[in-house]
């Protein structure tokens, strides 16, 4: 009771959290609300500032940080270069601008919340570029004007136009517009403004000249997040970081973001299974990252739980290094989100508007089977089998179900059942569409997003949807910075079913496990017998009238009276604040909290044939209910996580050094919840679906888990003149799910970045860029909840009344120590030609030691297994290589092309002598990602053996190949020509195999296309007779040993050419072996997973300003498809980027429309 | 600015707030007992133990229920038909009771009826001991069962001194239950330690029956 108490209390206390964060929100905005900020606000802004002999252009860009201002120039007017010193305190920006530029007189106007400079020169004679008159420029002859534009067709003001080697030029004014005297027409002019790359365009005697200037990113200096929020330059950085624009995730956006992820950055492997509603799984350099959202690293939210027009970029952090100030949570790197906060508009109100619609339009990979025989396992006609084995459907007279009538007759035995699998398919679709509104006004911006995501899958009651409503919020003031989000997800589907072996799946009852004998048609809406209680289909009835059952259901049936039924809620909320204390140090607190709940409930009828089976809910993953009593089962996980970080940093020059520090502590704490019951003997009446329909006691379970993990960590960077950065973290933790006294952990990092560019200063024409960097981590990671428990387990009722107890059959000893790994990294990156072309390079070696086991020991100790720490070691290196750039450019033609290639695998670099498990393939430098099962057996020169007429499979496992890819990659395009874009994202894996089970099953079963030879048709002609020969030997004499492994010791075999037949059914059934159920794959049934997909295509037309007036700011319409063309190496009938071929759904294309409106 | 202030001051309060929960009792599962009474452990070594597993009839056949009476006949025979154990295969399974049995010991300690648990966890060990043996000749013994002590490759024993300390065993358990009381949990004899003494005294001369034709010890 007291800990319940306890609970109350905590949840007491974070609900107080979350209201008194929120009401902090609200209070401060109305705050801000009511005091406007205009443009002379902007210059009134006081600061400090405190710099010795510093070029006016750091001055100014320290004081555009300071005073949250924009400064707009042009370097041709202002002495950039010029070193000033200047100690001020609480003085206005105005102030701060004449006195730096003593003793010109400098002009400063506000135009769109950015302040124009200029200086107002002294001597006349260098008089040249005052706003509105060029004075040098007699004789007038010839006037140009034009309009300059950003790329996203903004005008640009205070963009400085000059007339080539003479001081002749202007300014644009506010709209991007210039008018310029020039002494003829043939000069060449020269647009240059700072932020933007500087463009000469020849006149050649025109008199309208129209610009667009690109911004320029090296003087912006590519900024990434790093761990904790720390926004870092890109040349800064020892470790590999990929941005990803929001705008790269947005062309297409179908159910989760992660599947327009795929491709796009260098690594990072997401797995897209065509099964209906099933989440793309992300791993990076093969381990699960951490999600970070605004800073905080959410236990629950995740990727699915996100709208991809929210996004507004995302930073993958690669390696343990990179994230090493998350601790054991970014123990394998992290994918850090930026929402959207509606503050990188230009001011007032904008509304967007998208909506993504697709269809699916035909299939990459869909499985066939064939039509030419019946139901039957011995190449006879048996009305009960639901193997394909059978004879021929030619038209003979055979007794028959008929679903109208609903009696057994005698009719003609034809194939009505050809396209039963495709017919059972419906039209699907995806409906994506998002409606946010952002607000700017000075230092306060807000957004609202609503998201509505509609799937409908390709089986009848399948549907999904999502919703998502986000809001957000950022304050500005002089000192202090406040941001907060908040938003809710919710996921839902009526039905979505289980995939896999398992009867839910209706490619186990329509295309394994059913004949095309029948037309599933017929059953449509006409699945009873009886309402509620008996089914009608093909099997499970007899022909004497008895009831017996079958292992399918009608699939009609299964899709509405079996159901498997979701709902998941997600809200979270976080606020973050942000204080300068002094101009060296600032504050932060930052918190985040989640809130989930998820239920699965499973309802099946009581005239199922088959269970629940291996279909879960949350807490209960094998609930095996209901068959012919019907049943309910429902599990709950709800729970929530709060992780808090306080911070400060700060960051001082001296000299041509710059020191960046962080000190500073997380509390993270995490709790789920599990309920879970289950009817025990059916329900008591048909369709009343509940626990109280339980016949006997139902059975209920109850799970709890908490964790906390405490942590202390500091940060240090180090620089010297933009040419080398040094950068060291150290953390200490302190977890709740380590043994007490045993429960602290260091992890340190260190990273260094050389800019060997700064040494070459004149290559600056052609190389914006080249550094090397490296960096070297130990991270750790910890057991899980209750891990080192040594519990009780209790059986109630285990002898009529008397309950019994079990001690755990593993020891738990005290002194687990956390998994760790070290990780070297190290990488070339290099920019050229103003970003036309970017390389990086990536290498990296991840030792992983220290893993924590339950080593087996024998039962004779006492114990089973012994949870402990291995000896056993693996290393994981791997190569990424990412090339971007931008091949044409030209005014209206733009190609951009990012290419990403990577590669690792993972060998075992130490085996504990104890524990580490005895195989030939387990040895120092080999590979860990095996697939090993057992072979068919083989003379030593590799002859199959046959024993009887029939294939042998071997008593040992082999080595079939590897599982991990041998590398991955992807190639995202995008071309502008005026208003269209054209965008197309390829990605592929190559290497590594995988078992099929599709085609595997349907071999077993009979059904498969190719299964229509000679000798089955002899085999049916003749039933019991055998007509497949099997091309191999067969042993007449001799024995042979084999060690523990499989290896032969001796053999005395004598061999001759295999002269026994069996039937061709024999023949399948023994080259597919079953791999269900825990059984091992054949060889012939590995597959490589080698494959290349068109993910995505999009074609853009933005419409033009002037069509739209002043209503409607920005319209795009988009063609688009997703999932648009596939090649695999070796699967045919099934699609391999789910990573596991597990019946998986036929693969569908996507096609559809996308509309984006601004207003 | 005292406002800011404020705000921090309450945020950091907030935070430490939210962590104030009790750290140490987190990895403590409250849906699982961390410690038990000996009837519990007893009752399931028991089922486990002595539990007719399977309804087939020929099972009947299998060395402990009727072999002595009838003879079983079939056209394939089947390893169970001639070793003592039910399973064609020995297992040292018996030995991964040995925890649990010193732990229902240690658990009676100071109890009335100490001494019959602890006679129980004799004897339940020495029956283990005469499967394996039985089954397997040398096996683990004397140090079977103590991976709590850093034993994690108990030595052989050979057979004759297995035999001789569950001698010593089995007269052990005999002595504990004269001097025990009732006893709970018990599915076998109802807590009866003076049945439990005379089982105890018969399972010695069961042993002693087997060694008969290798009496020179």
């Amino acid at each position: 009771m007291k800990k319940q108490r306890n609970f109350q209390v905590s949840i007491g206390t974070i609900m107080k959290v979350s209201f008194f964060q929120f009401f902090l929100f609200i209070f401060s905005l109305t705050y801000v609300y009511g005091h406007r900020v205009n443009a002379q606000d902007l210059l009134n802004t006081r600061v400090d500032l405190n710099l010795e002999q510093t070029d006016i252009r750091t001055v100014l860009s320290t004081l555009e940080k300071k005073a949250d201002v924009k400064f707009v120039y042009s370097s041709r007017t202002i002495p950039i270069n010029r070193k000033v010193s200047i100690n001020v305190r609480n003085r206005s920006v105005a102030e701060i601008i004449t006195e730096i530029f003593k003793p010109e007189v400098v002009n400063y106007k506000e135009v769109n919340n950015r302040i124009i400079l200029n200086i107002q020169r002294n001597d006349t004679e260098n008089k040249v570029s005052e706003i509105e008159m060029p004075l040098v420029a007699p004789p007038v002859e010839f006037l140009v004007k034009g309009k300059v534009t950003d790329e996203k067709n903004e005008g640009l003001p205070a963009v400085s136009v000059t007339v080539k080697n003479t001081k002749t030029g202007t300014l644009t004014n506010e709209n991007g517009d210039y008018e310029l005297k020039v002494d003829n027409g043939n000069v060449t002019l020269v647009f240059s403004s700072v932020g933007y790359i500087a463009q000469e365009v020849a006149l050649g005697n025109r008199n309208t000249l129209n610009v667009v200037l690109a911004e320029d990113e090296r003087v912006l200096e590519e900024v990434v997040v790093t761990a904790l929020g720390i926004k870092k330059e890109e040349k800064a950085l020892g470790y590999s970081i990929q941005k990803i624009g929001g705008d790269k995730i947005q062309k297409v956006a179908g159910v989760d973001v992660g599947t327009s992820l795929t491709g796009k950055v260098a690594g990072l492997l997401v797995r897209n299974s065509s099964d209906f509603a099933s989440v793309p799984t992300v791993t990076i350099r093969g381990e699960n990252p951490l999600i970070v959202i605004d800073g905080v690293p959410y236990q629950n939210k995740t990727l699915t739980d996100i709208s991809a027009e929210d996004i507004e970029s995302l930073n993958v952090l690669k390696g343990a290094t990179a994230s090493a100030l998350y601790g054991f949570r970014g123990a394998n790197g992290a994918i850090l989100i930026t929402t959207k906060n509606g503050s990188n508009k230009k001011g007032g109100i904008s509304l967007d508007f998208t909506s993504n619609t697709m269809l699916t339009a035909g299939f990459l990979a869909i499985p066939e089977k064939q039509t030419l025989y019946g139901r039957g396992s011995n190449n006879t006609y048996d009305i009960n089998s639901d193997n394909s084995w059978g004879v021929p459907m030619d038209g003979r007279n055979l007794v028959q179900w008929d679903p109208f009538e609903k009696v057994f007759k005698e009719k003609p035995y034809l194939p009505v059942g050809a396209d039963n699998f495709q017919n059972f398919l419906e039209q699907g679709f995806i409906s994506n569409n998002n409606l946010s509104v952002a607000y700017t006004n000075g230092k306060v911006s807000l957004r609202n997003s609503l998201n509505f995501i509609d799937n409908k899958g390709q089986y009848p009651n399948s549907t999904l949807n999502k919703y998502t409503y986000s809001i957000g919020g950022d304050i500005n003031l002089d000192k202090l910075k406040i941001s907060s989000n908040i938003s809710y997800a919710k996921k839902t589907s009526p039905n979505i079913s289980s995939n896999g072996y398992t009867s839910y799946d209706p490619m186990y009852t329509l295309l394994i496990w059913s004949s095309p004998d029948f037309n599933v048609l017929d059953y449509k809406d006409n699945y009873w017998i009886t309402k509620g209680v008996l089914q009608n289909y093909t099997y499970g009835l007899q022909p004497d009238g008895s009831y017996k059952g079958a292992s399918q259901n009608n699939p009609y049936f299964d899709r509405y009276q079996k159901t498997n039924e979701i709902n998941r809620d997600i809200f979270n909320a976080d606020v973050s604040v942000n204080y300068k204390l002094f101009p060296w140090l600032n504050a932060t607190v930052r918190s985040g909290l989640d809130f989930y709940k998820e239920v699965g409930e499973l309802r099946i009828s009581q005239g199922s044939y088959v269970a629940t089976g291996n279909t879960g809910v949350p807490g209960n993953p094998y609930t095996w209910a209901g068959t012919k009593t019907g049943g309910y089962v429902i599990g709950q996980n709800s729970g929530f996580s709060i992780n808090t970080d306080a911070l400060l940093t700060g960051d001082r020059s001296y000299k041509k050094f710059n020191f960046e520090y962080l000190a500073g502590g997380t509390i993270f704490f995490n709790r789920d919840d599990n309920m879970n019951a289950a009817t025990a003997g059916g329900i008591s009446i048909p369709e009343f679906f509940s626990i109280k329909a339980s016949v006997t006691s139902p059975s209920i379970n109850q799970t709890l888990y908490r964790k906390q993990v405490n942590s202390l960590f500091a940060r240090l960077g180090v620089s010297w003149n933009k040419l080398l950065y040094l950068e060291a973290t150290a953390r200490e933790d302190w977890s709740s799910t380590l043994a007490k006294g045993n429960n602290s952990y260091f992890y340190p990092s260190i990273a260094s970045s050389f800019v060997i560019s700064e040494l070459m200063p004149n290559t600056a024409e052609w190389l914006n860029l080249l550094k090397l960097r490296s960096s070297y981590t130990i991270s750790k990671d910890i057991p899980g909840v209750y891990s080192i428990n040594s519990n009780y387990s209790i059986t109630n009722n285990t002898w009529n009344t008397l309950t019994g107890a079990s001690m755990p059959s593993n020891l738990y000893p005290t002194d687990i120590t956390p998994s760790a790994a070290n990780t070297f990294e190290t990488g070339l990156q290099g920019i050229f030609y103003n970003h036309r072309l970017t390389a990086d390079v990536s290498y990296y070696a991840k030792k992983m030691y220290n893993g924590i086991i339950t080593g087996p020991v024998s039962p004779a100790t006492g114990f089973s297994g012994v949870y402990t720490n291995t000896k056993e070691t693996t290393t994981r290196k791997g190569w990424e290589v990412i090339l971007g750039g931008t091949p044409v450019k030209t005014r209206n033609l733009k190609w951009d092309a990012a290419l990403n290639w990577s590669t690792y695998k993972r060998v075992y670099s130490a085996l504990d002598p104890t524990y580490s498990a005895k195989k030939p393939w387990i040895a120092v430098g080999e590979r860990v990602d095996v697939l090993a099962s057992r072979d068919f057996l083989k003379t030593p020169a590799g002859d199959l053996i046959y024993n009887n007429g029939r294939l042998v499979y071997s008593s040992y496992d082999t080595r079939f190949g590897f599982t991990d890819p041998d590398w991955i990659w992807g190639f995202n395009n995008t071309v502008s020509y005026k208003n269209f874009t054209f965008y197309a994202s390829l990605d592929g894996v190559v290497g590594g195999i995988m078992n099929t089970r599709t085609e595997s099953y349907l071999w077993q079963s009979g059904n498969h296309p190719e299964s229509l030879t000679p000798e089955r048709a002899a085999d049916v002609a003749t039933p019991g007779s055998k007509n497949f020969l099997g091309n191999g030997v067969k042993v007449v004499s001799g024995t042979v040993t084999y060690d523990a492994f499989g290896k032969i010791l001796t053999d005395t075999r004598e061999f001759v050419k295999n002269d026994i037949n069996t039937t061709y059914k024999q023949y399948v059934i023994d080259l597919h072996n079953s791999s269900a159920w825990g059984g091992n794959g054949s060889p012939t049934d590995t597959y490589s997973k080698s494959y290349l997909k068109l993910r995505e295509i999009a074609v853009s037309y933005t419409l033009p300003a002037a069509y739209m007036k002043n209503v409607v700011k920005g319209a795009t319409i988009s063609l688009i498809g997703q999932n648009v063309f596939l090649w695999a190496k070796d699967f045919k009938y099934s699609d391999p980027d789910g990573g596991v071929e597990d019946f998986s759904d036929p693969s569908v294309r996507y096609v559809g429309a996308k509309l984006n409106l601004t207003f | 600015m005292k406002k800011i202030t404020k705000i921090f001051a309450s945020l950091s309060i907030v935070m430490l707030l939210g962590s104030c929960e009790k750290f140490e009792e987190f990895n403590t599962n409250p849906n699982v007992p961390s410690t038990v009474t000996p009837e519990l452990l007893a009752t399931q070594i028991l089922k486990d133990t002595y539990r007719f597993w399977n309804p087939n009839p020929t099972d009947f056949g299998t060395a402990n229920l009727w072999a002595k009476h009838a003879v079983m006949l079939e056209t394939n025979p089947n390893p169970y038909q001639y070793y003592y154990s039910y399973s064609p295969y020995g297992s040292f399974g018996g030995m991964q009771k040995l925890p649990t049995l010193n732990k229902m010991a240690q658990l009676a300690e100071g109890n009335l009826n100490e001494s019959s648990y602890k006679g129980l966890a004799k004897f339940m060990k020495a029956w283990y001991g005469i499967g394996m043996t039985l089954d397997m000749g040398d096996v683990p013994y004397s140090e079977a069962g103590k991976l709590e002590e850093g034993i994690r490759t108990p030595k052989y024993d050979k057979q004759e001194d297995v035999f001789k300390q569950i001698l010593v065993d089995l007269k052990d358990a005999e002595a504990l239950f004269a001097a025990g009381k009732s006893f709970n949990g018990d599915i076998m004899f109802g807590g009866n330690p003076v049945k439990w003494r005379r089982l105890a005294n018969a399972v010695q001369l069961k042993v002693l029956n087997v060694l008969s034709k290798k009496s020179n010890s």
